[in-house]
């Protein structure tokens, strides 16, 4: 202890005056939320439910960055917009199954076609703005690639503006998929359910993928080194071209499920859902993919459950309002401790 | 020493003074805020902000476009001179309000501006357009504030054709407390001026008839999970919950409404944001029983079978809502106070005083407008039309009309 003090400088104090502080208000708050006796333990498991779901879909988007990241060290910001086109894909898939009456009388078979149209959807868009913004920018070391995913989210936005119009899309119904069902008592949608399982079937299939199969290995091969892959025969655009398919049809599984829960979309969802999605990355450790999934659950959960355990218990009129100030700043508090995110940045300190 | 900051002194009430007296002479015109010169010939400019985008109130293109339908009405000039309508997009946010109006506001040809649709574009947007003497006439912003006689200096130059939310809150907490009979209600607002003042308006109101508020929430636009909110408002157990928030949280809060243990019987109440075909779709097969106070289209004058007709002759589609005959009233307000103060010199050049422009639509009175008869306030107030309760009848999104789906059940 002494000799912590001798060796602390300010910061170290200020640091930990933080921490005991944040501590403090989250343990007053817990505190106050669980005497408030507002919800029901009832309530607090749906809660849990539904910040695992939307915890889900967060950390698929995740996935898309922290491959991007892993890959090219650079923030693809238009990853959200991404999802929002595979989301669009999915609707007229689904509209053109609901028009046969596939999609109410057979959802099962239905639902995996809407996320494969997603999918598609996903994967071509994230195809087509690889080749045609950030090819140009692969050995150039600056600030211009970002700024041009900053640029082609926009010009996503707003060419979906223009194709399919602002107003509120809303996806058909799946028939039985829209009900409810009794879980232990609890009654929990059933797309909720469905959204999170298929969630983590595809998240599963990607970390096979990236763990076992030759493309994965060339993949983590090229994210730990470019050049050396190259040397060793990986033909290193290749690598490039597949992560961002597969970081697309991620992100169209995103958006597909995001509807299935939701059921409404619009052009401009992609902005919000991408910092979420790009938050959960950080929060997890970028360029890790468990990290990704780790950091949206977290995300999701801190979204769900945070209002009610957390700001109920400092009596606030209407807490949901801080919903966000929530999950961003456990970001803020997660960046200042632990820079390097919950699972921290694969082999950072191998690259160091 | 004592010099230098004299003349600074004087510098700086000088150039107080110079901003805040533009008084200006042009030809036959003289007037305390400047005058517009428009030579013969050339258009008389409307400057116009709505919202044009925005996933959920474009209602702001049927806005301008009932507008270019009252210019149209009047021959498509005034005093000889063509009108012209410059649309602006302020989407329904402060940042598209301040932007759209700082747009119009450099253009120092325009007289007047209609609009905006919402009441957080018009808290940016009126000052900016008032600062340069151009008077506002909002076409959808309804927040009891814009018009409160304890109002900021910027918003003296803002009217509104739409009616004051105060109107709108005292009518919906009559309906719930006397026709309904309900005693306890919730309420649940976005954040947004519009929604808040009128939460807060339809509370007072409806505490003073006797009623109880038991929960008062609030959401933000962007949420799309509702159920935690929906949850603590069901602990209350509220007969009725109000809540005139735009359309996608609208769809939201309807589908998952039902999913909230103690919630499925009880009675929403929407407000006219979603008196739009939109709300169909974003809600789905729950939108049959939501019920919305919004304009009572129906009872506006006589006319507006009329304009409806030449609307849908001229767009190819019928007007949602309400909107387009504020929009409609908006232009017929301004064109009828610019042929009042307009005026001509011997080349046939025309002047507008932009004091008198104003003075000239406050004093508005009984001005026969598609939503009633048009009698502005001091504050600004010249909303007309009346509300009623609507209610949607079916989810199939075509079939959109009020009078049919939804349909007018109050009055």
């Amino acid at each position: 202890m002494s000799e912590w003090l001798r060796r602390s400088t300010w910061v170290d104090h200020v640091l930990l005056a933080i921490r005991i502080s944040v501590a403090a208000l989250v343990l007053v708050g817990l505190a106050g939320g669980l005497t408030a006796g507002t919800y029901s333990a009832a309530d607090f498991v749906s809660f849990t439910m539904f910040g695992l779901t939307i915890g889900s879909v967060y950390a698929l988007i995740a996935l898309g960055y922290t491959m991007v990241y892993g890959i090219l060290r650079m923030i693809n910001f238009a990853h959200g917009d991404v999802m929002m086109i595979g989301s669009f894909a999915g609707l007229f898939a689904a509209g053109a199954l609901n028009d046969v009456g596939l999609l109410s009388a057979l959802p099962l078979l239905a639902l995996p076609l809407v996320l494969c149209a997603g999918m598609a959807g996903g994967a071509a868009m994230s195809l087509i703005i690889e080749r045609i913004a950030y090819r140009p920018f692969l050995h150039v070391r600056s600030l211009a690639p970002l700024i041009c995913a900053i640029g082609m989210s926009f010009v996503l936005q707003y060419a979906a503006r223009g194709l399919f119009g602002t107003r509120n899309r809303a996806y058909p119904g799946f028939g039985w998929m829209e009900g409810t069902v009794s879980l232990f008592g609890l009654i929990v949608p059933i797309p909720q359910i469905v959204a999170f399982v298929a969630a983590l079937i595809v998240l599963a299939g990607l970390l096979a993928l990236v763990k076992l199969s030759p493309l994965g290995k060339a993949m983590r091969a090229v994210a730990e080194d470019r050049d050396a892959a190259a040397l060793v025969g990986i033909n290193v655009g290749a690598v490039i071209v597949a992560t961002f398919a597969i970081g697309g049809a991620m992100a169209g599984v995103a958006g597909v499920l995001y509807a299935l829960v939701f059921k409404q979309i619009t052009v401009f969802m992609g902005f919000a859902l991408g910092i979420k999605g790009f938050a959960a990355a950080i929060l997890g450790g970028i360029g890790n993919l468990g990290g990704a999934l780790l950091g949206g659950l977290v995300l999701g959960l801190a979204e769900a459950l945070g209002p009610a355990l957390i700001l109920e218990g400092f009596g606030l009129p209407a807490p949901y309002q801080l919903k966000d100030v929530i999950g961003y700043g456990m970001l803020v508090m997660i960046l200042i401790f632990r820079p390097q995110g919950l699972l921290g940045e694969r082999l950072a300190s191998k690259r160091a | 020493m004592n010099r230098v900051l004299l003349s600074a002194a004087t510098l700086a009430a000088v150039l107080l003074a110079g901003s805040g007296s533009r008084a200006e002479t042009l030809g036959p015109v003289t007037d305390a805020l400047g005058v517009v010169k428009i030579a013969k010939g050339q258009p008389i400019l409307i400057g116009g902000y709505s919202s044009q985008s925005g996933g959920d109130t474009n209602q702001g293109i049927d806005e301008l476009r009932g507008a270019e339908i009252a210019i149209k009405d009047a021959g498509g000039k005034v005093l000889g001179f063509p009108v012209k309508l410059l649309g602006e997009d302020a989407q329904c946010t402060a940042e598209g309000g301040q932007t759209a109006a700082t747009k119009l506001a450099g253009n120092k040809q325009i007289v007047a501006v209609l609009g905006p649709s919402c009441s957080s574009g018009a808290r940016a947007g009126a000052p900016i357009l008032w600062k340069l003497g151009i008077p506002s006439v909002a076409i959808g912003a309804t927040a009891p504030a814009l018009t409160a006689t304890d109002r900021p200096d910027g918003f003296k130059g803002f009217l509104r054709v739409v009616p004051n939310d105060l109107k709108s809150a005292a009518f919906t907490a009559s309906y719930a407390y006397d026709k309904l009979g309900v005693k306890t209600a919730a309420t649940i607002h976005d954040g947004s001026p519009y929604t808040e003042q009128l939460v807060r308006a339809f509370e007072k109101d409806f505490t003073a008839k006797g009623g109880t508020i038991v929960a008062s929430e609030a959401v933000s636009p962007t949420d799309t999970d509702l159920r935690p909110v929906l949850t603590r408002i069901a602990t209350k157990k509220p007969e009725l919950i109000f809540t005139p928030v735009f359309t996608s949280t609208i769809g939201f809060l309807m589908r998952q409404k039902d999913e909230v243990v103690g919630l499925a019987g009880t009675k929403v109440i929407g407000g006219e944001g979603v008196f739009s075909a939109n709300v169909i779709e974003a809600v789905g097969p729950k939108v049959i029983g939501f019920n919305i106070v919004g304009p009572s289209t129906d009872l506006f004058s006589e006319r507006f079978p009329v304009f409806v007709k030449n609307f849908t002759a001229e767009y190819g589609e019928a007007p949602i809502g309400g909107f387009s005959a504020y929009g409609y009233d908006a232009a017929l307000l301004t064109m009828a106070a610019i042929k009042e103060v307009g005026k001509t010199d011997a080349e046939g050049n025309l002047y507008i005083g932009r004091k008198a422009l104003h003075d000239a639509m406050m004093a508005t009175k009984t001005l026969p407008g598609l939503t009633g008869a048009l009698t502005c306030d001091v504050y600004g107030d010249c909303g007309a039309a009346t509300y009623a309760i609507w209610e949607f009848t079916s989810d199939d999104q075509s079939s959109f009309a009020p009078g049919t789906n939804p349909k007018r059940i109050f009055p």
